[in-house]
């Protein structure tokens, strides 16, 4: 059974009778009825905090997170010149299909940084669908060969590191790709004008993306526990709906970021991408329309499918 | 190759339900499959497990790729039916 508590996810993320969703259990019991080889999977799932039980996260997360801080300074040093280039379509007139076109593109380019090595994900990846309870078992094994793939890259890339170290990479190229790409996309979607064209510097840029790629986390109860005013039986599993911090202020809005011990090592990066793509839309001499922003079937990520955009020279 | 019929792909949803999870010898459902009725998807209890064996054994016959929440999302046999003709018909065109 699953419980929804929509008024204070943070409680939900922040209680210790709460944990993650058993990720790998699931695909290994998978695996096993349906006769499938889904082992890179499981292990990448091994290597990834969000799907660790607190037991066992600690030196995952640690490892991700020394990764992150090490490339952290160069990044932030050219996320300027980043940004500029993979944004530089809403800077001159045209039609734009802004998902594959920009957003996608520019996602790539900052985790195959931050992971150190090309990573190489087409848009029609499914490698971070990996949370997904809904794929079917020919997607599942589609996922299983990508990972495959990632592996070998990262293994061609630091022939001399660690399964440790190799792992942490992994998650690096899996975890931020969808959440970022959902989150830029959603939040150009709810920022761009539908009926007329307007100039973008004059549009309601704020500190924080007004849109979450996360709408949700799910954590499972290991004990019976009270959240807000609701008992919650061990077993049950907890929605926490970080998608109601989009009516929230822009100070608030961090939150969308979780909270607890899985507080997202992405946060603040993501933040200073979004600063920095502020700063040039404020300053862009064009105006924009959105035409169409069809959402992705997707059960794990708010991510459109589709930016139709249309540029002009005011 | 040319796209099944109805009829076809609804042998195919029975067969697989029937092999993995013994529908036609369930008394509920059984009968009514049986006469070629309808029958809603609520009334056949399965876990997640064995639906997933179910939807491999129609990706793997119809060559397609079915995720959960598009089975879920169908109330009855006909429903499912139905969708993987439309998702057959979209590919052929």
């Amino acid at each position: 059974m699953r419980v929804e508590i929509r008024d204070d996810p943070a409680d939900i993320l922040r209680s210790p009778a709460l944990d993650v969703a058993p990720y790998g259990a699931r695909h290994a019991a998978l695996a096993l009825r349906l006769g499938l080889d889904l082992s890179a999977t499981v292990d990448a799932l091994e290597h990834i905090p969000l799907a660790l039980d607190r037991a066992r996260h600690p030196p995952v997360r640690r490892a991700i997170a020394g990764l992150i801080a090490a490339a952290s300074p160069d990044i932030r040093a050219e996320l300027p010149a980043l940004v500029a280039r993979h944004f530089a379509p809403f800077l001159r007139s045209g039609h734009l299909e802004a998902m594959t076109g920009v957003v996608q593109p520019c996602v790539a380019d900052l985790l195959a940084r931050l992971a150190g090595f090309e990573i190489g994900l087409g848009p029609g990846t499914l490698v971070s669908r990996i949370f997904s309870q809904a794929l079917g078992p020919a997607r599942r094994r589609r996922m299983e060969d990508e990972i495959r793939e990632l592996r070998a890259r990262i293994a061609r890339a630091f022939p001399a590191t660690g399964e440790d170290e190799r792992g942490a990479r992994l998650a690096l190229a899996i975890l931020g790709h969808d959440a970022l790409t959902g989150t830029l996309g959603s939040s150009l979607a709810a920022l761009l004008p539908r009926d007329a064209p307007r100039p973008l510097a004059g549009l309601d840029w704020e500190a924080t993306p007004p849109r979450t790629g996360v709408p949700y986390i799910d954590r499972v109860a290991v004990a019976d526990v009270q959240i807000g005013s609701r008992p919650v039986d061990r077993g049950e599993t907890v929605r926490a709906r970080l998608d109601v911090y989009e009516h929230a202020p822009a100070a608030a809005r961090s939150a969308f970021f979780g909270a607890g011990t899985h507080l997202c090592l992405g946060r603040p990066l993501s933040l200073d991408l979004w600063a920095e793509l502020v700063r040039l839309m404020a300053a862009a001499p064009t105006a924009a329309r959105l035409l169409a922003a069809p959402m992705r079937h997707d059960d794990v990520f708010h991510i459109p499918e589709r930016l139709e955009v249309e540029v002009s020279l005011p | 190759m040319s796209t099944p019929t109805t009829a076809t792909i609804r042998r195919a949803v029975v067969a697989a339900f029937d092999e993995i999870a013994g529908l036609l010898s369930n008394p509920e459902v059984g009968p009514a499959l049986i006469r070629g009725d309808d029958v809603p998807l609520a009334g056949i209890e399965l876990d997640s497990l064995t639906r997933f064996e179910i939807i491999m054994r129609l990706e793997e016959e119809f060559a397609i790729e079915l995720d959960d929440d598009e089975v879920l999302a169908q109330t009855s046999v006909a429903g499912l039916v139905a969708h993987i003709g439309a998702r057959l018909a979209g590919r052929a065109a």
